[in-house]
């Protein structure tokens, strides 16, 4: 035995393979060490020879790419394998890490071997993607490599990958666009009425020493009904206060009781109906006895200050304002919103697209499902929804398209307009849920908006936001006042109609 | 006793060791028919790699005994056959591959 010489050459001999090979018993391979490949991350991957690309673009954003990896790198590619793999793995008869190579080949060469191909194709989309600028957007379709596991050392690997890449949009001239905002005032009638809507909520019921009760007076009354000469449940009540006018009685009831005086009793006949919640009583007819204790009447507060501090403003003054403010605020923020949808949905007719069909689909899709999502929270009923189909099949193909092309446009805008999103951005978003100074609802929710699922979705919200207010700023704005708004919208159902007709014919 | 090639050499034994043999004496080991002695065996090699033309300059041979195999404890016990280990040294520059 030469054990001294130790000092092991790792080269195999060169020659063919005899008939009889067979190698010493077999047991497993220490599988569990197998995991090679996941300590191969190759952020940076060495080419040897760099990987030839022959891209050609077909329509509909179609890509289709020749991939040549030259066989330099295969072989160094394999080297690397087989070196890692020798170090995680056990052959029976050699200590860890010191099986030759030539019994690694013949144990493992098919794993090696996917391994490379797999750490190849990877890098090389990696390289394609990076020196290319491409934006796939569908899952890439390989082909040349089917059931391929045995890579030849001495030759390239030639494979053809095919995709879809992100449509473009040409952008419409966003100076070109023009959107309508109806003229707003705030109306001093609306005022008015907001204001007396909170008198009203003000006002207190005060007992009316004299005069009749009137609609909107609150009687304090006892009453008996009988059924044939016989009380009923339910059927009386003491000093029950009841508005007159709220209608919770019935209208024989009401009409005894208006007119009359403070201690007077009067008497009704109710005819119960047939489907009565109770039916003891339910299509017979009662006698009620009324008499009214007390009539109170509401008396509303004073427009003054002191009203106007009631309702937290120091006079009747300021109080008008604050309203006026409040209100031509939230009109303010309507029209915003409307011009927005506005400029997206002139902006997505003017600007051109060319938009992958995967995509498309992908989006119609996801329309139909949120459509069918709103009908069952409506429950409508499993008929319903198969006679609505082609319908929804329709909406869904508008809204779809329309979805992802307004997607286009807040990509095309936030490039073209060098929006980002900060940090500020997010907080500004959060706290517009909360109200107040509500720390532990901030933290949530900035927690939640933050959060992996939520962030992307987020991310897009806020860029969409941001995006249409440059837009709509950019654009042209035309007043119209009440008149020309009317007439523009009459216009628009013509315009409507007369296409209706068209389709039909 | 005649006994044909394949039933003399059993199969090649690949381990560390015999792969430093190998390398450095041009010996070879392979597990042998423990019946069969060193001249039948180096005429079986020489047989088996006909096509390969090469000489068998030396075989040397031991006995192994088989490992005891125990199962379900103590109750049940056996061993594994006893074999023949031959180690076989070529002619200088011959080689055989069996990986």
């Amino acid at each position: 035995m030469t054990e001294k010489d130790n000092d092991a050459v790792e080269t195999p001999e060169q020659e063919s393979a005899p008939e009889v090979s067979e190698i010493e018993e077999t047991t497993d391979l220490d599988t569990a060490d197998l995991s090679v490949d996941a300590e191969m991350g190759d952020d940076e991957f060495e080419w040897k020879e760099p990987p030839v690309f022959e891209i050609e673009h077909k329509e509909d954003c179609l890509c289709e790419i020749k991939v040549t990896i030259p066989a330099a790198n295969i072989v160094s590619t394999l080297d690397i394998i087989y070196k890692e793999m020798n170090d995680g793995v056990q052959v029976p008869g050699f200590r860890r890490g010191k099986a030759p190579r030539k019994l690694l080949e013949k144990r493992l060469g098919k794993y090696a071997h996917s391994t490379a191909i797999e750490q190849l194709t990877d890098a090389a989309a990696k390289k394609l993607m990076r020196d290319h600028e491409l934006r796939p957007v569908s899952e890439a379709e390989v082909t040349g490599l089917e059931d391929k596991d045995q890579l030849d050392d001495k030759e390239d690997l030639v494979y053809t990958v095919s995709f879809e890449v992100a449509g473009t949009c040409e952008l419409a001239d966003l100076s070109t666009i023009e959107l309508e905002r109806p003229e707003y005032e705030v109306d001093e009638e609306a005022v008015e009425a907001q204001i007396n809507n909170m008198r009203t909520r003000f006002g207190r019921y005060e007992p009316l020493e004299e005069g009749v009760a009137e609609d909107g007076d609150q009687l304090v009354i006892d009453f008996k009904g009988t059924v044939d000469g016989e009380e009923f449940e339910g059927g009386s009540a003491e000093a029950y206060p009841y508005i007159l006018g709220s209608k919770r009685f019935y209208a024989s009831m009401e009409e005894a009781m208006l007119g009359k005086k403070a201690g007077d009793q009067v008497t009704a006949e109710v005819t119960f109906e047939e489907d009565y919640m109770s039916a003891e009583v339910a299509g017979k007819t009662a006698q009620f006895e009324i008499s009214i204790n007390e009539i109170k009447r509401r008396v509303l507060p004073e427009l003054d200050d002191e009203f106007a501090k009631k309702a937290g403003h120091e006079s009747m003054e300021i109080m008008r304002e604050t309203v006026k403010k409040r209100m031509s605020e939230t009109a303010d923020d309507q029209l915003d919103q409307m011009l927005e949808e506005q400029a997206m949905g002139k902006l997505v007719e003017a600007s051109s697209f060319t938009l992958p069909k995967g995509q498309i689909q992908q989006f119609v899709e996801m329309e139909r499902n949120s459509i069918y999502g709103r009908m069952l929270e409506q429950n409508v009923s499993a008929e319903e929804m198969e006679r609505e189909a082609d319908n929804v099949d329709e909406a869904a193909q508008k809204q779809g398209l329309f979805n992802l092309k307004a997607m286009y446009v807040v990509d095309a805008l936030s490039e073209q307009e060098k929006i980002e999103i900060t940090e500020e951005d997010f907080e500004d978003y959060t706290r517009q849920f909360i109200q107040g100074e509500d720390t532990q609802m901030l933290e949530a929710y900035r927690a939640y908006f933050k959060s992996d699922e939520m962030r992307s979705t987020t991310a897009h919200r806020i860029l969409y936001n941001k995006a249409m207010k440059t837009a709509v700023a950019k654009c042209q704005i035309k007043i119209l006042s009440e008149e020309e708004m009317k007439k523009a919208e009459e216009d628009a159902k013509e315009k409507e109609a007369v296409e209706e007709e068209k389709e039909d014919a | 006793m005649t006994l044909e090639y394949h039933k003399i050499i059993d199969r090649p034994i690949v381990t560390e060791e015999s792969q430093i043999l190998r390398e450095n004496g041009n010996h070879y080991v392979f597990r042998v028919n423990p019946a069969a002695n060193k001249k039948q065996i180096g005429e079986a090699i020489e047989e088996m790699y006909r096509k390969e033309d090469i000489r068998v300059v030396a075989v040397r041979t031991m006995n192994c005994r088989g490992k005891s195999r125990r199962q379900f404890g103590t109750r049940l016990s056996g061993r594994r056959a006893h074999w023949k280990k031959a180690i076989v040294t070529l002619r200088d520059g011959d080689t055989i591959e069996f990986i």
